[in-house]
């Protein structure tokens, strides 16, 4: 579904991304993880168009979209879910939900089945967006990415900055997308929850993949080595 | 006096209209516009000129002037304010104020330093008595018309598909991008209806009095009183905050005829001091 | 390039300046001394706006409102008590201070874009009052009598020591508020208000400060200008005008830096001298050119300049000393 090959990237003189190589199955939840400054964002910013690969492709359902505009990607069916929620605090949530479907993709999301799927934020959907918990407006991002109908959904750091119950929330939530055929990739700092809720994990040091493999045969030595680059 | 002080609220509304325009720049779109004034004069002029020519009634040349200055909004905010944008409140500030100069000087330039305005007809002297006070037909047809248009600009970036679009770029460009909106033609669009908007309020404006090449700041600055004393980011705000400029100036005009924008001026700052979100705050930043 | 401090090169710069106001009396004509008289002002007054706008990132729109109250000063307090004018560019300087403190609370209660347009609404305020009071001449304004009794040549080179002292006195300014430790605060605070208050440093003080100043010389500067001119009256004296020549004067030069009002004044009074007589297209000129320049090369012509030249006249960045370096 997602296929990322030698993926360079830089944030001007800075290279951030050094041959990244990177493939996702169709339907599989894929985690994305590694320490502060291994270029996970970048990824993420260069696969939704915010950051233009230096070489490189990204290909989505066989479609490349690496240097394709934010606006052009949605319609190609990826969604993000981004770090720190960004709600939009001039929008009440309802309209929130609604802004997310701007690109008019065609799809089964609509925004009663969003309310389905997370009731507590049916609640609020009169209210502005800034009135919400952390946890909450987590929920609303998510519902606001659904409501793009992607094909893929990137969550990044979905666990930041809230509490732990919060996040059990969150993860319970999502896990109810599961059967949705979604094809996800989470980027997350808690390596336990990432392991526990994805297929697969990938970890990242110094823009590259150094360790990959299935999240339920994870050997946790191997990975913290990977994860601090210790033999 | 209480006919001086009606007629007060009413010039308001045509405040309030300056004040929409600036409005959407300001409080929607978080950029300034200093040539604000210098546009509605330019529209005065380009109406003077379309009725020069072809004979017609101001209310006529409106539906002409509104789109012409729409179109000269489009390009102004997707040519040149779209690069001030990015580097610091300063750029736009400083090109807006450029601009501001270069429009004064073209109009002056074609137009020369006479005094002008744009006949009503019969509409200007007409009146209907309301009790003891005589009210002017044109004052009560502008109030009706600024209360349309307002409430087409609430209904529109309130609960369209483009107002919300609007609201979600003001508020992070970045993500707004991630939702499918095209940030740039979003905010043209947007710039071009508060100059059409603003075109409007010219011929109200043309109509009911004279104006020059150099009147324009002054508009611009009544604008901003009407925005920032309805409160930012309230569109029905700055209807409300006009109305108030309007009757402070009546009230200056009771003590010396020409006194009318300086205690409205000071009307504004002690509104300021003692309110300074407005009378109806609603901005809530990230 | 000598490798002198930075401080030292700054120093020096004004070293040479002053040399050439002292020099431009003794060989200049008549004309040449009135011209750098009211260049002298002119740039103080870009200077000071440049310090608070470039450095302390306060757009002051209505800057003017200081240039009339210094001009007027001058006249009220010379004809007033029939002395010679020139001493009394202190009080000018004074009484725009005491204004600018006056206004802070309505001032502060803004920011960005609206305390630009708001400090333009006090300087209409002012000018309205000015209009409107007959004590001070109303629409017709102000001449200033006292400098009949005084002899022209006297005149004119007093009145070009005064100007020369206060472009002398901004510079100075410029130089130890942006050198120092106070200099750091203000970028620190104009970069992320943030930061900087996490920092330690008060905003609302460091601002107060910088206004204060640049309005006490800024009022100074105009007083000195309208000394030439003879004639004050709210329609000039609280002009947009003013305005305008600042913006261009520091926008062609470059903003925030010292260097940039400098090239910029120059590059105002050159195109004025040479093609000020064709009316407002000399205006639309100028806008063009302000805004080009803002779009395309928003460092200025000293940006462009330096780096052709690569130096830094009136250097005010703090730049890392290697090991081993002396001060």
């Amino acid at each position: 579904m997602i296929s990322i090959t030698d993926l360079r990237a830089a944030y001007g003189p800075l290279p951030v991304l050094f041959g990244l190589d990177l493939n996702v199955a169709r339907g599989e939840t894929l985690a994305l993880i590694g320490a502060n400054g291994a270029g996970k964002t970048t990824t993420f910013a260069v696969m939704t168009g915010r950051l233009k690969p230096q070489a490189g492709s990204v290909s989505v359902a066989g479609r490349d979209i690496a240097g394709l505009t934010p606006m052009d990607i949605v319609s190609h069916g990826l969604a993000l879910v981004p770090e720190g929620r960004q709600l939009f605090p001039s929008l009440t949530v309802e309209e929130n939900l609604v802004v997310g479907a701007h690109s008019r993709r065609a799809g089964a999301w609509h925004l009663e089945r969003v309310y389905e799927i997370f009731p507590t934020v049916a609640e609020f959907r009169k209210r502005p967006s800034t009135a919400l918990s952390g946890g909450q407006q987590q929920l609303v991002a998510i519902g606001r990415a659904l409501m793009s109908n992607p094909e893929v959904l990137l969550c990044d750091e979905l666990s930041l900055g809230l509490s732990p119950a919060a996040v059990d929330v969150v993860y319970s939530a999502l896990q109810k997308l599961r059967g949705a055929g979604l094809t996800t990739v989470i980027v997350e700092q808690d390596i336990a929850r990432a392991l526990a809720f994805s297929d697969r994990f990938a970890c990242m040091r110094h823009g590259r993949i150094v360790l990959s493999g299935s999240s339920t045969a994870a050997d946790r030595t191997e990975i913290s080595n990977a994860y601090f680059g210790m033999r | 006096m209480l006919e001086t002080l009606i007629n007060g609220a009413l010039v308001g509304a045509l405040y309030g209209l300056y004040g929409l325009g600036l409005s959407l720049c300001l409080g929607l779109m978080r950029q300034i516009n200093l040539a604000h004034g210098d546009f509605i004069i330019f529209s005065a002029f380009i109406a003077l000129q379309l009725m020069t020519h072809f004979g017609i009634h101001p209310l006529l040349a409106l539906p002409i002037v509104a789109p012409i200055m729409f179109v000269v909004g489009w390009l102004l905010q997707r040519f040149v304010m779209e690069r001030t944008l990015g580097r610091g409140e300063m750029p736009p500030i400083l090109v807006s104020f450029g601009l501001s100069v270069i429009l004064q000087n073209v109009m002056l330039e074609l137009f020369s330093a006479d005094t002008k305005s744009l006949d009503p007809g019969a509409l200007g002297t007409a009146a209907v008595n309301l009790g003891s006070v005589a009210i002017g037909v044109l004052p009560l047809l502008t109030l009706a018309v600024a209360v349309g248009i307002f409430a087409l600009t609430a209904a529109v970036f309130g609960s369209t598909r483009f107002g919300r679009a609007v609201r979600a770029t003001s508020d992070n460009e970045a993500v707004a991008q991630l939702m499918g909106i095209r940030t740039r033609r979003v905010f043209a669009n947007a710039m071009g209806a508060a100059l059409a908007i603003s075109a409007i309020a010219a011929i109200f404006y043309g109509m009911r009095g004279t104006f020059d090449p150099s009147t324009g700041p002054e508009r611009m600055l009544f604008a901003f009183e009407a925005v920032i004393l309805g409160g930012l980011g309230s569109i029905w705000g700055t209807l409300a905050g006009g109305i108030i400029l309007g009757i402070a100036q009546a009230a200056g005009t009771l003590i010396i005829p020409s006194l009318g924008p300086l205690v409205g001026h000071i009307v504004f700052l002690i509104g300021l001091l003692l309110m300074p979100g407005g009378l109806f705050t609603k901005r809530i930043r990230a | 390039m000598i490798m002198a401090s930075p401080l030292a090169r700054s120093l020096a710069a004004v070293g040479i300046l002053a040399a050439v106001l002292l020099v431009i009396p003794l060989a200049g004509s008549r004309y040449a001394i009135l011209l750098t008289t009211e260049i002298a002002a002119v740039l103080s007054i870009a200077l000071m706006w440049n310090l608070l706008a470039g450095f302390g990132g306060i757009v002051f729109m209505g800057f003017q409102v200081f240039i009339g109250i210094g001009g007027y000063t001058l006249f009220v307090a010379s004809n007033g008590l029939g002395l010679p004018p020139f001493p009394f560019v202190v009080l000018s300087a004074l009484v725009c201070a005491g204004f600018a403190l006056l206004i802070t609370p309505i001032l502060f209660r803004l920011s960005g874009a609206q305390l630009a347009i708001g400090s333009w609404v006090i300087s209409e305020v002012i000018r309205l009052i000015v209009y409107h009071t007959s004590a001070l001449g109303g629409g017709g304004g102000m001449a200033l009598t006292t400098v009949r009794g005084i002899d022209r040549s006297v005149r004119l080179f007093a009145t070009y020591g005064t100007s020369a002292l206060v472009l002398l006195v901004a510079l100075l300014a410029c130089i130890a508020l942006m050198r120092g430790r106070f200099g750091l605060a203000l970028r620190a605070m104009k970069d992320s208000p943030l930061a900087a208050e996490a920092m330690g440093v008060t905003i609302r003080k460091t601002q107060t400060y910088v206004l204060l100043v640049a309005a006490a010389i800024g009022g100074a500067a105009g007083a000195c200008y309208y000394m030439v001119v003879l004639q004050v009256s709210p329609t000039a004296g609280f002009s947009m005008n003013w305005m305008a020549i600042i913006l261009f004067a520091v926008i062609l030069g470059g903003i925030g830096t010292l260097e940039g009002p400098i090239v910029g004044v120059a590059i105002y009074f050159l195109l004025r001298e040479t093609m000020g007589n064709i009316g407002s297209l000399y205006f639309i000129i100028l806008g063009l050119l302000a805004i080009g320049v803002m779009l395309l090369a928003p460092g200025g012509a000293w940006s462009l300049l330096k780096s052709v030249i690569r130096i830094d006249l009136l250097p005010i960045r703090r730049t890392m000393r290697e090991a081993g370096q002396s001060a």
